[in-house]
C-alpha cells in the first residue's frame, strides 16, 4: 500500500530584521525540504532571496499522515550554495521553534525509514 | 551544509571510485555530491545526470561503480539503470542506492528484486544517510567468509559453472547452517539447469528454516509457474501477496496463476494493489483486464450479475475506455440478459467512438434486447448494414428479430447480405426464415 509522503513544506520565508517576505511561494507549489536534522533544515530558493547570517522566520506545513500541521520557526541562515539551475540551496539553523513538533516530524521520518528497511531487508536477505 | 560523519576505511575505498548521481532535482543532487566529496570521492569522479538516457551514456563511458538514483526519472525508473551497472561490475562489487520520496510497496518489491543495495527516503538526514552509506560500502569491502562463499557461488552461477557453484554453496552451509539463503541458491542452481523437482526440494528446505523466506517463496513460485502447476503456484502466491509487497511483474504472474488455478473470485482482490502501483506496465494492464473479464464471466456463469458488473467496471478502470473491451462487456452482459447493466457501458465509450462500429453494434444489440420501439430498431439495424458495421452476431440477431416481428422480405434481404459476408451463416439464417414461412 502506498504510504503518504511526509515532508515539511515551506510556504513563507521572512527576514526578521526587515519583516519583508524573502520568497514568493505559490500555494500549489510549496518548497519541500531537501535535508534536515534535529536543529537544521535545507531547501531551495532563488539566489537573491537571502544571505548568510540573516535571521529568518520559516513558515510552512508539516504533512503528517493523519493531519497536516502548521509549523513555524525562527532561525539563522548558516549556509548557502548556488546551483547551476539558477537556484540556491539554503541551510537554516533552527533557534526558536516548537521542539516537540519538530521531534515528532523527524522521528516520523525515521520510523518510516525503519519500516521500509524492515520490509526491504526481509525481501533482499542478501548474504 | 550538514556534514556527514566520515569513516577512514570507506574513504580509502572511495578515493578512486566513480559515482553517478541520477537526480532530476538539483538541491538533492548538490547534497549528494557534497556528501560524496566529504567521503573522499574526487570531483572528477562524480557524475550527475538528470535524465535516464544521459545516465545510461555515463554508465557506458565512465563505468561508475556507485549509483545513487531517484526512482522516478523522465522515461524510465532509476532501478532500470542497475542492469547497465551490472554489465560492468559483479553484484557484490557495485553499490546501488535508491533515494526517493516514494515508499510505495511496489517500488520496495522492485528494488529488492532488482539488486538495489540500499533504499533511502527523502528528505535526507545526512547523519542517517552517512551511517547507511558506510554500512552499504562496508558490506561490499569487508565480506565475511560466508559472504565470500555465497558471492563466489553466485559468480559461478553467472558463468554457468554449476558444480562449482554447488560446491561454494555447500561450503557456505558449513559456515552458517541455518541460513535459508543457501537453500535458495542451491535451488536456483538446480532451477537454472531445468531440474525443477530438485530445486523445489531445496526451496522447501529453506522454507523449513524460515517459512516466510522471500527468496525461497519466489523460487518455489517461479518453478511451479514454469511447470504450469498453477494451483500449487497460486498457493505460494497467496503467501507472498499476504506478507510482502508485489512488484508489477510479480503481480502479473500471480494474476495469471489465479486465473489458471480457477481462483477467479480472488482476482478483484488485487485491484487495490494494482491501483496503488507507482508504475503500471502495459503488459500488466493487459493481464489484469483479461483476468478481471475472466472473473466477471465466472460470476455471470453463477448468475451473480452484481459481482460480474463490479469486475467489468474494474476492468474498464484498468484498461481505460477501450472500445473492444467495452464491446466485449456489453455482449457478455447481454448473453445473460443484463440489459440495464450493458446499457450503462455504452456511456463509457470515448467521444470519438460514438457512432463508430463497436458503439453502433452495442446500441443495436441493447436495443433489440430492451425491446425498444420496433421501427426504431429496424432503422438502427438498417443503418448498421449501410455503414458495414454489422458482424455475425448482429446479422443473426437482426434476422431473428425480423422473423419475430413478421418482416419476411426484409429478413430475406438481410440474410442475402449476411451470407455474402458470412457464408457459414446460411443454414442458420434460412432455418429461421423457414420457420416464419410455416
Amino acid at each position: 500500500m502506498r504510504k503518504p509522503t511526509v515532508n515539511f513544506h515551506v510556504y513563507n520565508l521572512t527576514n526578521l530584521t526587515t519583516e519583508m517576505d524573502m520568497i514568493k511561494i505559490k500555494a500549489e507549489t510549496p518548497i519541500g525540504l531537501t535535508e534536515f536534522d534535529q536543529h537544521r533544515l535545507c531547501f531551495e530558493v532563488d539566489p537573491t532571496s537571502c544571505s548568510i547570517g540573516q535571521l529568518v522566520k520559516v513558515e510552512g506545513i508539516i504533512e503528517f499522515p493523519q493531519a497536516p500541521l502548521a509549523f513555524s520557526c525562527l532561525g539563522k541562515v548558516s549556509h548557502t550554495l548556488k546551483q547551476d539551475n539558477k537556484k540556491m540551496k539554503v541551510t537554516i539553523e533552527l533557534r526558536s521553534y516548537d521542539k516537540d513538533i519538530w521531534a515528532r516530524f523527524t522521528s516520523l521520518l525515521k520510523t518510516r525509514q525503519s519500516e521500509l528497511d524492515k520490509v526491504f531487508n526481509s525481501m533482499k536477505d542478501d548474504e | 551544509m550538514i556534514k556527514p560523519a566520515v569513516n577512514p576505511e570507506v574513504i580509502n575505498f572511495l578515493k578512486y571510485e566513480k559515482a553517478l548521481i541520477v537526480e532530476p532535482s538539483m538541491p538533492f543532487a548538490q547534497s549528494i555530491i557534497a556528501f560524496l566529496k566529504d567521503f573522499g570521492v574526487s570531483s572528477q569522479n562524480i557524475f550527475h545526470a538528470r535524465k535516464f538516457a544521459d545516465a545510461q551514456e555515463i554508465i557506458r563511458t565512465q563505468k561508475p561503480k556507485i549509483l545513487i538514483t531517484e526512482y522516478a526519472l523522465d522515461t524510465q525508473t532509476g532501478v532500470a539503470l542497475i542492469p547497465n551497472i551490472l554489465e560492468n561490475y559483479e553484484e557484490a562489487n557495485k553499490i546501488t542506492i535508491l533515494l526517493t520520496h516514494d515508499a510505495g510497496s511496489s517500488i520496495i518489491a522492485e528494488a529488492a528484486e532488482e539488486h538495489v543495495d540500499s533504499y533511502y527516503l527523502k528528505p535526507i538526514s545526512i547523519s542517517d544517510f552517512s551511517e547507511r552509506f558506510v554500512k552499504t560500502v562496508l558490506s561490499k569491502i569487508k565480506a565475511t567468509p560466508f559472504q565470500v562463499k555465497i558471492r563466489s557461488g553466485k559468480n559461478n552461477l553467472k558463468e554457468k559453472n554449476y558444480s562449482l557453484a554447488v560446491e561454494d554453496f555447500t561450503q557456505a552451509k558449513t559456515l552458517q547452517s541455518n541460513s535459508p539463503l543457501i537453500y535458495y541458491y542451491l535451488g536456483l542452481t538446480h532451477s537454472l539447469q531445468s531440474l525443477g523437482s530438485e530445486a523445489l526440494k531445496m526451496f522447501a528446505e529453506g522454507l523449513k528454516i524460515n517459512g516466510l523466506h522471500y527468496k525461497c517463496l519466489l523460487g518455489k513460485f517461479d518453478i511451479l509457474y514454469e511447470l504450469k502447476d498453477y494451483p500449487a503456484a497460486y498457493d505460494v502466491a497467496k503467501v507472498i501477496a499476504k506478507h510482502f509487497p508485489l512488484s508489477p511483474k510479480r503481480l502479473g504472474h500471480i494474476l495469471v496463476a489465479s486465473v489458471f488455478s480457477h481462483n477467479l473470485e480472488d482476482v478483484p482482490k488485487y485491484f487495490e494493489i494494482y491501483k496503488h502501483l507507482e508504475a503500471r506496465p502495459p503488459e500488466l494492464t493487459k493481464i489484469f483486464s483479461a483476468a478481471l473479464s475472466a472473473a466477471a464471466k465466472h460470476y455471470l456463469k453463477i448468475n451473480n450479475i452484481a459481482k460480474a458488473d463490479e469486475c467489468f467496471q474494474m476492468g474498464v478502470n484498468v484498461i481505460g475506455a477501450d472500445a473492444t473491451y467495452i464491446d466485449m462487456i456489453i455482449r457478455e452482459l447481454l448473453k445473460v440478459r443484463a440489459c440495464q447493466q450493458a446499457e450503462a457501458y455504452l456511456k463509457l465509450y470515448p467521444a470519438h467512438e460514438i457512432g463508430q462500429k463497436h458503439y453502433s453494434q452495442g446500441t443495436f444489440l441493447i436495443g433489440l434486447q430492451s425491446r425498444s420501439d420496433r421501427d426504431e430498431i429496424i432503422e438502427i439495424g438498417k443503418k448498421l448494414l449501410t455503414n458495414n458495421f454489422a458482424d455475425k452476431e448482429c446479422y443473426l440477431q437482426f434476422v431473428k428479430f425480423l422473423v419475430d416481428v413478421n418482416k419476411k422480405t426484409l429478413a430475406e434481404d438481410v440474410t442475402t447480405r449476411a451470407i455474402k459476408e458470412h457464408p457459414e451463416l446460411r443454414k442458420e439464417l434460412y432455418d429461421m426464415i423457414e420457420n416464419l414461412s410455416h
